[in-house]
């Protein structure tokens, strides 16, 4: 059973909405891996401040737009 | 499977594999002298190294230079560390063993013997805890 963080996101959804972006297209934008974007989306890892500020700024959303904490 | 990932798989399993053999063997016809086993353990160092050499020009091919040459990025650092943390805590652990060995007066080769298989122990975990992390997560 992966381990799961108390943090969701919806980048699935929004990369779905823009343009059908690909998790690699994600990763080369963020610099990162294609299996680390695998990662946060399934929940197995939680990406480093730097690294969330700059995934809601390459779908132009604030933060808790794509991240929120279940406590 | 990251190259980072298979580079772990690979070198867990090939450690393994030498480490069982090295120890099958050293059981078994255990070295009247130290010399001899240090020739003995050299030998399977330098075995190791060969594959670990080849199996990684083989993986390098199988996956692209272009992936392998790739930095490690910010899970990769995180999944490094926490292993070598845990490879240390096995590490610090195991060094009671070896300490008990050296005050009940067991011989130099029981002691070398097993401050090598104290390291070979923290490698595995180590590498163990790579693949365990990358898969199933931090």
């Amino acid at each position: 059973m992966p381990a799961k963080t108390p943090i969701t996101n919806t980048i699935r959804t929004l990369r779905f909405h823009k343009d059908e972006m690909t998790q690699q297209e994600l990763a080369d934008r963020i610099g990162v891996t294609r299996q680390t974007i695998i990662a946060i989306e399934q929940g197995r890892y939680s990406p480093s401040l730097e690294a969330a500020f700059k995934i809601a700024r390459v779908f132009g959303v604030g933060l808790e737009e794509v991240f929120q904490y279940e406590a | 499977m990251s190259f980072r990932e298979k580079s772990a798989l690979v070198t867990l399993v090939f450690l393994v594999i030498v480490a069982l053999a090295y120890a099958g063997q050293a059981l078994s016809h255990p070295p009247a002298a130290l010399v001899a086993a240090t020739v003995g353990l050299v030998g399977a160092m330098a075995l190791f190294t060969a594959i670990m050499i080849a199996s990684h020009v083989v993986l390098v091919i199988a996956v692209g230079a272009k992936e392998a040459r790739r930095p490690a990025d910010e899970r990769d650092r995180m999944v490094k560390l926490a292993s070598r943390r845990n490879a240390g805590l096995v590490g610090v652990a195991g060094l009671w063993l070896i300490l008990m060995l050296a005050v009940t007066a067991a011989s130099h080769l029981t002691i070398a013997y097993a401050a090598l298989g104290l390291f070979v122990l923290a490698e595995i975990v180590m590498y163990g805890s790579e693949l365990v992390y990358y898969r199933r997560g931090l």
